[in-house]
């Protein structure tokens, strides 16, 4: 087994970081009028922590000013965390801004120290945080030893001990009264405690002192708690007797939501969607899916939409076994309940939602804009739950569209050039708009409005070939 | 005296019935209306605008692409709940719904493979007092009296206005609909409105309403394509990619 190896992440900016990633733009972090922490940019031009705000906006003009908000940064630190433990399973949080990772367990696993430096290194290069990397023998060594030289090789316990005993007192994560007392008999860096008798150094600097000590030098065992792997609930269940009748399968069913809801209250998490596997006795496996507007852990709500979508599956074969997986857990947020709702108010569209979006047969979509130029390209179907995607802004808000699109151009036969459709010609408008996009391999195309003698107004173009396509009504 | 009373309690039970049908006079329906956004279709109709809930039936020869012209300020009021339209006949555009001041995060559009997935849907969707409105083009094949009367129950629960767009045909079914309109397409960009059966009012009055601009309507007169026709070919006034040769002036033997 390897010897223990400990890094370090530290995410110095962490508290300006953890809305919207690194800011090229100057960003200060502000305290009662105190500037407690600030970016490079902001470093670069002058502005440094204790600094009053007046004096910091007066060096620079375009300064962003951020408030302490420290949920958020225990979140983001938490969502790194959870994405480091793709790398080790021994993850721990050791705030306010820094992650401790035991990786000697994985050495081999990354193929040597140089393969596990260069996952490190791709993990730092797409995380969305400034971070600083750190690496020891034990976990405090790793969080002070963050200046180290280029290494091919796994350094040895010496080397580290030698690095640790360079480190100077004030640089140490310790309180500053315990540094001034090591200070005043004239210790420099740590490696001038290293050969005094351990019992002497409690009993002048405290046991507090002693034990941290111990620890960094690796002593002591340095027991730290590793974060929790979400775990997703995933269970099964057989049946002895085939079911045939798809009304008992009510029952099971509710056995297992009621196991869920138990496992998501324990963790204090919610899903938003989950699926069954029902086994039948043809060697025929089907899958349904069930979604939520919101997430939810509620095992009676679940079983509602779960009957539902039941009943629109035909089974053609008992029932031998039944399965019930989650998607990804969420942390449990329930959202407030109006006290006193409004007389009159409707009831919240999800539920309604909730019970179509997933019926077999049925296609629910909100018309949405999107950003392309050909008609057919320029509005998309967006599904009725998920995130809203951005309107591209309006142009040719002068152009007549029509209010109705076929779904694909219907091909117009020609009398004389003239189109004719339901067997009778359509009346031209004379004025044209072009649409071309070579890009997409379509052909330039013509588009005229004209009236058919049955009283539509409709919109429709001619290709390079001269061919008329019908692709709209007014 | 008390056979009286009983009588007028009987009477007055009888009234409070919401299916009991009421003449003009005392109608308690005047005071819930929403504006059509035609003056003209809100004269005709007794309520003075469309009815704020329960089934009202479009009949038009389909596919009738000017209807949701009529519907546009139905569906723009800001009003809370959702809006449906379902099973049309071709996509409604989100541009054009944008531009005419729909709010597009409340359209939903619905579409169904098969005729009885369709009708559920919308019963249930109008019966669950989350729709403000509900457009939905009749699927093919008869519509009983028996579903017609479910969802226009299930509308009346779910405060829902129920437009179902029928056939012309449809006209001569009887149909527990309180409303009915006839629509007729006689120019483009224009619709005549007959009403068909209205609750308190007369049938058979008439307008016509006009739904495109006029630019829509009739087509330009022939000197705006003067310019088009008078322009030169466009080859003639391009200039070439590729510089033009040195002018001869003179060849020499």
């Amino acid at each position: 087994m390897n010897p223990p190896l400990w890094l370090a992440l530290h995410f110095p900016l962490l508290a300006l970081e953890a809305v919207d990633g690194p800011s090229p733009e100057p960003r200060v972090l502000v305290r009662q009028q105190r500037i407690t922490l600030a970016n490079a940019a902001a470093r670069g031009a002058g502005v440094s922590a204790g600094l009053r705000l007046g004096t910091a906006r007066a060096l620079c003009d375009d300064l962003q000013v951020q408030q302490a908000n420290p949920q958020r940064e225990e979140r983001a630190l938490l969502r790194e965390a959870r994405h480091l433990l793709a790398m080790t399973p021994q993850v721990c949080l050791a705030p306010p801004h820094t992650l401790l990772l035991e990786v000697g367990g994985c050495l081999s696993l990354f193929g040597g120290f140089s393969g596990l430096l260069s996952r490190v290194d791709q993990y730092r290069l797409h995380c969305p945080l400034t971070s600083h990397l750190g690496l020891g023998p034990t976990p405090l060594a790793a969080w002070h030893l963050t200046e180290l030289p280029t290494l091919e090789h796994l350094p040895e316990r010496s080397r580290f001990q030698a690095w640790l005993a360079t480190l100077p007192i004030d640089t140490l994560a310790l309180e500053d009264a315990v540094k001034e007392r090591l200070r005043a008999p004239g210790f420099q860096t740590l490696g001038d405690l290293f050969a005094l008798p351990r019992a002497a150094l409690g009993k002048r600097f405290g046991t507090s002192f002693l034990d941290w000590l111990q620890r960094l030098l690796g002593e002591k065992a340095d027991v730290r708690r590793a974060i929790p792997a979400p775990t997703p609930f995933r269970e099964q269940q057989q049946f002895d007797d085939p079911i045939n009748d798809q009304a008992l399968l009510k029952i099971p069913m509710a056995a297992l939501l009621e196991q869920m809801e138990q496992h998501l209250r324990r963790y204090q998490e919610q899903v938003l969607a989950i699926r069954w596997h029902l086994r039948l006795d043809n060697r025929e496996r089907h899958t349904l899916l069930v979604r939520r507007a919101r997430p939810a852990h509620d095992a009676a709500g679940w079983l509602d939409l779960s009957l539902r979508r039941l009943e629109h599956q035909p089974l053609d074969g008992a029932v031998l076994g039944l399965g019930l997986d989650t998607s990804r857990p969420r942390p449990l947020n329930p959202g407030l309940a109006a006290l006193f709702p409004e007389p009159g108010a409707r009831a919240p569209l999800s539920g309604l939602l909730e019970k179509l979006v997933d019926t077999p047969g049925l296609a629910l979509y909100r018309p949405a804009l999107a950003d392309d130029h050909l008609p057919e390209y320029s509005e998309c179907r967006q599904p009725p739950f998920g995130v809203k995607p951005r309107e591209p802004e309006q142009d040719q808000a002068d152009q007549d569209r029509p209010l109705w699109l076929l779904e694909s151009p219907l091909r117009l036969h020609q009398d004389n050039g003239v189109p004719v459709w339901r067997g009778q010609p359509l009346r031209l408008f004379p004025q044209q708009e072009r649409f071309s996009q070579p890009w997409r391999g379509t052909m330039p195309r013509h588009y005229r409005l004209a009236h058919h003698p049955q009283g539509e107004c409709c919109w429709l173009f001619q290709d390079a070939r001269q061919q008329w396509w019908l692709h709209g009504f007014f | 005296m008390a056979g009286f009373n009983e009588n007028m309690d009987a009477l007055q039970q009888l009234l409070r019935r919401q299916d009991t049908w009421q003449g003009p006079g005392r109608g308690a329906a005047r005071e819930e209306r929403r504006h059509t956004g035609f003056p003209a279709l809100d004269r005709l109709l007794w309520q003075g605008g469309w009815p704020n809930q329960g089934l009202v039936e479009l009949l038009c020869p389909l596919p009738c692409p000017s209807l949701l012209h009529l519907l546009l300020p139905l569906l723009r009021r800001r009003e809370d709940g959702a809006r449906i339209i379902a099973n049309p006949p071709a996509r409604p555009s989100a541009t054009a719904l944008k531009r005419a001041g729909l709010p597009l995060e409340q359209i939903l559009v619905l579409q169904a493979r098969e005729r009885s997935t369709l009708l559920r849907a919308c019963l249930e969707a109008a019966s669950s007092d989350t729709l403000d409105s509900l457009v939905l083009w009749a699927p093919g094949g008869a519509l009983p009296t028996g579903t017609l009367r479910r969802l226009h129950m299930a509308a009346q629960q779910g405060r829902c206005l129920f437009l179902l767009v029928r056939p012309r045909r449809a006209s001569k079914q009887p149909s527990p609909a309180p409303l009915r309109l006839l629509l007729d397409v006689d120019q483009p960009g224009e619709l005549s409105v007959t009403v068909g059966k209205q609750p308190g009012g007369r049938h058979g009055q008439q307008c016509r309403l006009v739904v495109l601009p006029e630019h829509l309507r009739h087509p330009p007169p022939p000197c705006a394509t003067m310019a088009t026709r008078t322009r030169r070919p466009e080859t003639a006034t391009a200039p070439s990619p590729l510089a033009l040769p040195a002018p001869t002036s003179e060849v020499h033997p």
